[in-house]
């Protein structure tokens, strides 16, 4: 194995530092704001409110929709406002994982807007973005099955990382980005982008649901520092 | 040890199947009860059931028996059309379609007038399942607000029938089911 040190000096299983906060914005019924180093995202969550056209409705449940967007000076280079064909794919794949965590049939005909818009990418902006929509649906009083918590882990130069930089991520041999509800133990999202051997594959697992267990403990820590303000909020004592 | 009245996430473990019933706010699953909202755990050792009380309910929280005012949109010939506004005394964000079913066999029913576009009305929750289905049956349900349809001003139920409704300006009268709480305005 080469002799191989991350660019900000973490040892291979640690996480970047992460700032969380929950109800940033006052129109959304449920906002939250989530940082992971360098990687700033910000997730509003309305609804549940009525899905137009009333047709299209689902009579058993609601419908989830998720716009993932980064900021044209949230990259290095400029870019374009308009959807990319990567950032509606990362909305399709951010809406499935979410769609096994909301409990939908308590409100039938009706839709879950989420819009999440990347800050600052450095790497990792749809484990971000998954981190910062779950505290957002808590804020949101949306009932879920468990908070979703997640990750992105990877090899680079024959090593096994948690928590990829931008950087990390570009010169990577192999990213893979988990979600996962950690209470029940049920993995929401997994992707692989490059090429693993079945022990690295199990080995990067166990590291991000080591990771993934981290960033929970850190969620709820969120969620109970900002109670104190929510309860006021809403009258409660 | 969870205590009644200890706050929850979703996800929290509350009880086991056996010692309590999944309530409102919890769900079941492997023989498990969890807490599926943030809120406050009543533990209910009567009827051996747990639930969660939200600290903030979703905008279209809506149960069984739940009041809400509305106001009237379409009316069809024997179904209303109508539009939530307040659910519990809470203005609602999004306002949410309900719909009315108008019994048109019974005699006092028959009259055009008996719901108007832009009355309001007090009423409360049949079913969420699918449509939003209300009912108006109850001494404090049916209408609480209507104005005159010619001059515009506002209606007043008559003292001796309190399901007649009159303009004081232009003498229109009109049956309809007025709710105890109904607006008296001053004319």
């Amino acid at each position: 194995m080469s002799q191989f040190k991350r660019s900000d000096g973490r040892a291979n299983d640690e996480l970047r530092p992460i700032k969380a906060e929950m109800h940033v914005l006052k129109n959304a019924d449920g906002s939250a704001y989530f940082e992971m180093g360098n990687t700033k995202v910000i997730a509003a969550v309305y609804g549940p409110r009525e899905y137009y056209p009333k047709q299209l409705a689902l009579p058993q449940e609601s419908m989830v929709r998720v716009r993932y967007h980064m900021i044209p000076f949230s990259v290095k280079e400029r870019k374009s406002p308009a959807l990319t064909r990567r950032e509606i794919e990362i909305s399709k794949v951010i809406k499935e994982a979410f769609g096994g965590c909301i409990k939908k049939d308590l409100f039938p005909r009706s839709t879950i807007d989420v819009y999440i818009e990347v800050l600052n990418a450095d790497g990792s902006t749809r484990v971000a973005s998954i981190n910062a929509v779950s505290l957002a649906l808590v804020d949101a009083g949306i009932f879920l099955y468990d908070l979703v918590a997640a990750v992105s882990v990877g090899k680079i130069h024959d090593q096994l990382i948690v928590d990829l930089t931008g950087d990390e991520d570009q010169n990577s041999e192999a990213d893979m980005p988990i979600a996962m509800m950690p209470s029940l133990n049920k993995i929401l999202l997994l992707q692989m982008d490059g090429t693993l051997t079945v022990e690295e594959f199990n080995n990067l697992m166990k590291m991000g649901i080591q990771a993934i267990k981290k960033i929970y403990e850190i969620q709820k820590e969120t969620i109970r520092s900002s109670l104190e303000s929510v309860l006021k909020m809403y009258g409660q004592t | 040890m969870i205590k009644n009245k200890d706050i929850c996430l979703p996800g929290d473990f509350l009880a086991s199947i056996e010692e309590f019933f999944p309530g409102s706010g919890v769900y079941e699953m492997n023989g498990n009860v969890y807490a599926s909202i943030l809120g406050k755990i009543i533990y209910d050792l009567k009827e051996r059931k747990v639930s969660v009380e939200p600290i903030k309910k979703p905008s279209i929280y809506l149960k069984r028996e739940t009041t809400v005012i509305a106001k009237v949109e379409h009316v069809a010939r024997n179904l209303a059309e109508l539009k939530i506004l307040y659910v519990e005394d809470t203005k609602t964000q999004t306002k949410l379609t309900a719909y009315l079913i108008l019994k048109r066999k019974s005699s006092t029913l028959k009259d055009s007038n008996f719901l108007k576009p832009e009355d309001y009305l007090r009423a409360r929750v049949l079913t969420t399942e699918g449509n939003i289905f209300v009912s108006i049956r109850g001494k404090n349900y049916g209408l609480i607000y209507a104005d005159c349809p010619i001059c515009g001003n506002p209606l007043h139920p008559l003292l001796k029938n309190k399901n007649v409704l009159v303009c004081n300006i232009c003498n229109f009268k009109r049956r309809s089911k007025v709710s105890l709480l109904y607006i008296r305005t001053k004319s």
